[in-house]
């Protein structure tokens, strides 16, 4: 296998399994000059093995497939896209067919024998229709935030790195190269407090499953949302009271200092986290988005800085040891002032995707089978977008 | 040379023939009687080998030996020195392969080769005491089966794997290399003391260049740098008798090995049995190179065995020692072994770079006060075969005042090299450097430490690669070797479109995007009207 496959763009994408899904499609890194199995645009990719079996995505190109993955296409005029819903409704009882040992693992057979109940075709693809303008809607999000993220990016390193608005005036040495007059250099604990995480003792059981969000590196850059609005563990305040895990305020900048190294994230309302992880909070001019793009221009150097026996770690002499440049006030607020609304924009999409999720998945199993009709749903709907 | 796909397919029978002995013998313990093997055959066809063209140069005209009589003839053929100044040894009918082939079929073939290992042994030892007792008797006792080592016998008996069939193959080498390989696989994590992987041993010859002088290890295991000094030595057209080698080995059945993997290459050498941090074999050797993995983080070593003023350390026991990890003793132990020009190359645990522990870290505190560091090089991680943890290397040096007329004066400098991010994924445990990588290290190497010459460009700080220290910046860093601190990141790659333009592209793709929502919004809500 390994020397027909590359990673120079050669040949004809491939896909061995989940790995490069994206929310909608793949985004993938691996190419083949040997395709075993082709799928094509439009078709449904489904994962058939292992602990990921029944994750899926759609091929917006023609892939090479391995054997971990199906390709799947509607016949009969029933639509690829309501297969898929049809899928998302029935999964669970198809995952209860699997016959793996530890891993479910769907043969063909399993599928092709897995009778369902459905519509005649031209109501399921009007329920597809239905079903996929919400995740059409998702997606869009995603790819604005992604946009919006980039000009945020583009911005700082445009005032920040390059100089870009400040090219006319003087410039002086600094420990970080030269700079425009006037500005500083300064230790980045000078502009912004280090906060710790911490976790409650886990065979207390009352600790664990309340109400409040506890972030580990699992929860961060997660589907490419640099907000963090939802864990996969939560605690109670009992346990946040008897353990050195803070609340933290919303909007912290958070950096994962031990394993995932240099993963980084916003968290969008105030929530605890565990100690391999690091909060930064402004105590300067610098707002909470300005702040975010400071780290992200520094986590290379984070990374490079990380050291430890075994695994690297980054340490608060880490970011003891680090500086970030820093102009005149008025020029930070005004920086904040343009990047700001960039910042609240990504994070009331993040928010509406969370809705919309929410609501394609409410909606899915009472359309699919044929419980409700849509217009009871109206109002919840228009409330959401 | 190229590696032809043949290789590796032969090399996978041979795993799958050790794996016959699975069951009788531990898996770690294949070695022990496989390469044995493996060395009295090779002895044995060399002998075979220079006892045919003995027999050539009776017939050949041109030869000094034609025409000698059949009584001369005898003389000369079992005449020892006729063949030790070819390195190679009468071997007594008993002790060849070819007896043991002969009679691979016959149940006492167990006795028979214990036997032919004493006798060969014996044979061994009369010329050079050094490679006295390498060949133990160890089939007998063993569980194996008659038919079992006759079917090793014949497995190894396959012409693929014969000398004398493919001469400058140096076949036999590279069965035991690669049985040294598999089997530190098979040995799990503790076989670091036994193989170090190609590409670093390759990376430290390289950089250190051991034309010529002692060479020293005072962790041989199995001679992997002997072997691989000499592999260089060859390759840069050098003479392998301006080298002599000098190891010392804790255990005596990796020495064994060793002197086996040595006698096989045809190299003088004088290795010793002994723990190197407590019992110094060596205490006047001065060596000109060092070359050196030694096991890493070993603890409870037992300093206090140590005498109070044992001449290696660098100033009372109790500071320049710590009962929790070797890592510095061993350091004292190199430098103090090092001729006054001399250079070492040390393979090392990355903790070793930054650890606090008051034993060591005033090791490495000294170590940078007093200049004795030349070079760090930080390896990327799954460079070894049995552990992911990730390694460095140290140059030590004690030929930094620029007086040779080769290298410059750099005794207020270190070289930082990262090689963190160097390196393919060979399979997916097993990363290898490729030989651009070898070469842009070694390169950077040279250029820094030689005066400037024809040969090198001059040396250069590389973003996110490399980057020369002065030990003024280093103390600054608290003596943190790691040499991310020191050698920043790589220049981004720009993509070369200019600010404005950005922007205007980022603009009309939010805008599309924006309107592409509103459109989505409208067409969700119209469907709950149709339905």
């Amino acid at each position: 296998m390994g020397s027909y496959t590359n990673k120079e763009g050669k040949g004809i994408p491939l896909l061995n399994g989940p790995t490069e899904f994206g929310y909608s499609h793949p985004a993938p890194t691996q190419f083949t000059n040997q395709p075993k199995k082709l799928s094509v645009q439009g078709d449904l990719l489904f994962c058939v093995r292992g602990s990921t079996t029944g994750r899926m995505n759609f091929s917006d190109q023609v892939y090479a497939i391995g054997r971990g993955l199906g390709a799947i296409r509607g016949k009969n005029s029933y639509s690829t896209r309501y297969v898929k819903y049809l899928i998302d409704f029935y999964l669970d009882r198809m995952l209860a067919l699997c016959t793996g040992s530890t891993f479910p693992n769907l043969s063909r057979s399993d599928l092709e024998n897995f009778l369902i109940r459905t519509p005649d075709p031209k109501q399921a693809n009007d329920i597809a229709g239905v079903l996929s303008a919400i995740d059409d809607k998702i997606e869009n999000n995603l790819a604005m935030n992604q946009t919006l993220e980039e000009m945020a990016m583009a911005l700082y390193k445009h005032w920040f790195v390059d100089f870009g608005p400040f090219q006319d005036g003087e410039f002086v040495d600094s420990e970080l190269g030269p700079i425009p007059k006037g500005w500083e250099v300064k230790g980045i604990l000078e502009v912004a407090d280090l906060l710790s995480g911490g976790t409650p003792k886990t065979r207390v059981s009352e600790y664990w499953g309340g109400n409040l969000n506890w972030v580990s590196a699992k929860d961060i850059g997660n589907e490419g949302t640099i907000y963090i609005s939802e864990t996969e563990k939560k605690i109670s305040y009992l346990g946040l009271n008897n353990s050195s895990a803070k609340i933290l305020p919303e909007n912290t900048v958070i950096v994962v200092a031990r394993g995932s190294v240099g993963k980084f994230g916003i968290i969008s309302s105030p929530m605890a986290m565990n100690q391999s992880c690091y909060g930064l909070y402004s105590t300067s001019e610098f707002s909470q988005g300005t702040i975010y793009l400071i780290i992200s221009n520094l986590i290379e150097e984070f990374k490079r800085k990380s050291y430890g026996s075994v695994f690297d770690t980054i340490t608060t002499s880490t970011f003891k040891t680090t500086s970030v440049i820093y102009p005149q006030e008025k020029i930070i607020f005004y920086f904040n002032q343009i990047v700001d609304p960039l910042f609240k924009m990504i994070r009331s999409k993040v928010t509406e995707n969370i809705m919309l999720s929410d609501l394609r998945d409410t909606l899915l199993p009472k359309l699919i089978s044929g419980e409700v009709r849509l217009k009871e749903f109206r109002e919840e709907v228009e409330s959401a977008l | 040379m190229t590696q032809t796909k043949a290789d590796i397919n032969f090399e996978k029978e041979l795993w799958n023939a050790a794996n016959e002995l699975r069951g009788a013998v531990a898996e770690n313990q294949y070695k022990d009687y496989v390469l044995p093997l493996i060395f009295l055959k090779h002895m044995s066809e060399r002998y075979e080998m220079r006892r045919d063209e003995l027999m050539d140069a009776f017939e050949d005209e041109a030869s000094n030996y034609y025409g000698l009589s059949e009584d001369d003839r005898n003389y000369v053929l079992e005449d020892p020195d006729e063949y030790l100044s070819k390195n190679t040894y009468i071997i007594p009918k008993k002790a060849t392969w070819e007896f043991l082939q002969d009679n691979a079929e016959r149940d006492n073939i167990k006795v028979l080769v214990d036997e032919a290992f004493d006798t060969l042994d014996e044979t061994l030892g009369a010329f050079r005491p050094e490679l006295k007792g390498i060949l133990p008797r160890i089939f007998v006792k063993s569980q194996l089966t008659s038919r079992q080592v006759g079917g090793l016998i014949n497995l190894l008996s396959h012409p693929k794997l014969s000398v004398k069939e493919n001469p400058e193959s140096d076949i036999l080498g590279r069965v035991y290399e690669y049985y040294i390989g598999k089997f530190a696989i098979a040995e799990g994590s503790g076989a670091g003391q036994f193989f170090t992987p190609g590409s670093i041993v390759r990376l430290m010859v390289e950089m250190i260049e051991p034309y010529k002088g002692k060479i020293f290890d005072a962790a041989c295991g199995s001679g992997g740098m002997f072997v691989q000094s000499l592999k260089f030595l060859e390759a840069h057209g050098g003479d392998k008798r301006n080298i002599s080698i000098y190891g010392q080995e804790r255990y005596s059945g990796t020495l064994r090995l060793c002197k086996m993997n040595l006698a096989l290459r045809d190299l003088s050498f004088d290795v010793r049995l002994g723990d190197s941090l407590l019992q110094d074999k060596f205490p006047d050797l001065e060596a000109d190179y060092i070359l050196v993995n030694p096991p890493f983080n070993v603890s409870q070593w037992h300093p206090e065995d140590l005498p109070d003023k044992d001449p290696r350390l660098f100033g009372p026991k109790e500071e320049f020692t710590t009962d929790g990890n070797a890592n510095y003793m061993w350091m004292q132990t190199f430098w103090s072994h090092l001729s006054n020009t001399g250079t070492a190359a040390v393979v090392m645990a990355n903790g070793a770079m930054t650890t606090g522990n008051k034993g060591e870290k005033n090791v490495r505190q000294h170590m940078v006060d007093e200049g004795m560091i030349d070079a760090i090089v930080r390896l990327p991680d799954k460079l070894f075969l049995t552990t992911g943890i990730p390694a460095c290397i140290f140059i030590l040096s004690k030929n930094r005042d620029g007086k040779d007329g080769v290298h410059r004066e750099r005794k207020e400098e270190i070289l930082f090299i990262d090689m963190s991010k160097m390196g393919r994924m060979e399979s997916r445990r097993l990363r290898v450097f490729d030989e651009a990588d070898l070469i842009k290290a070694v390169e950077a190497y040279h250029a820094w430490r030689n005066l400037p010459n024809k040969d090198n460009a001059p040396y250069e700080n590389q973003d996110g690669f490399c980057y020369a220290a002065t030990l003024e910046e280093v103390q600054k860093q608290d003596y943190k070797l790691t040499p991310g601190i020191y050698v920043g990141i790589e220049e981004e790659e720009d993509d070369g479109i200019p600010f404005e333009e950005k922007l205007a592209i980022l603009k009309a793709q939010l805008k599309e995007q924006f309107r592409e929502g509103e459109d989505l919004k409208r067409k969700i809500l119209d469907n709950f009207d149709q339905f």
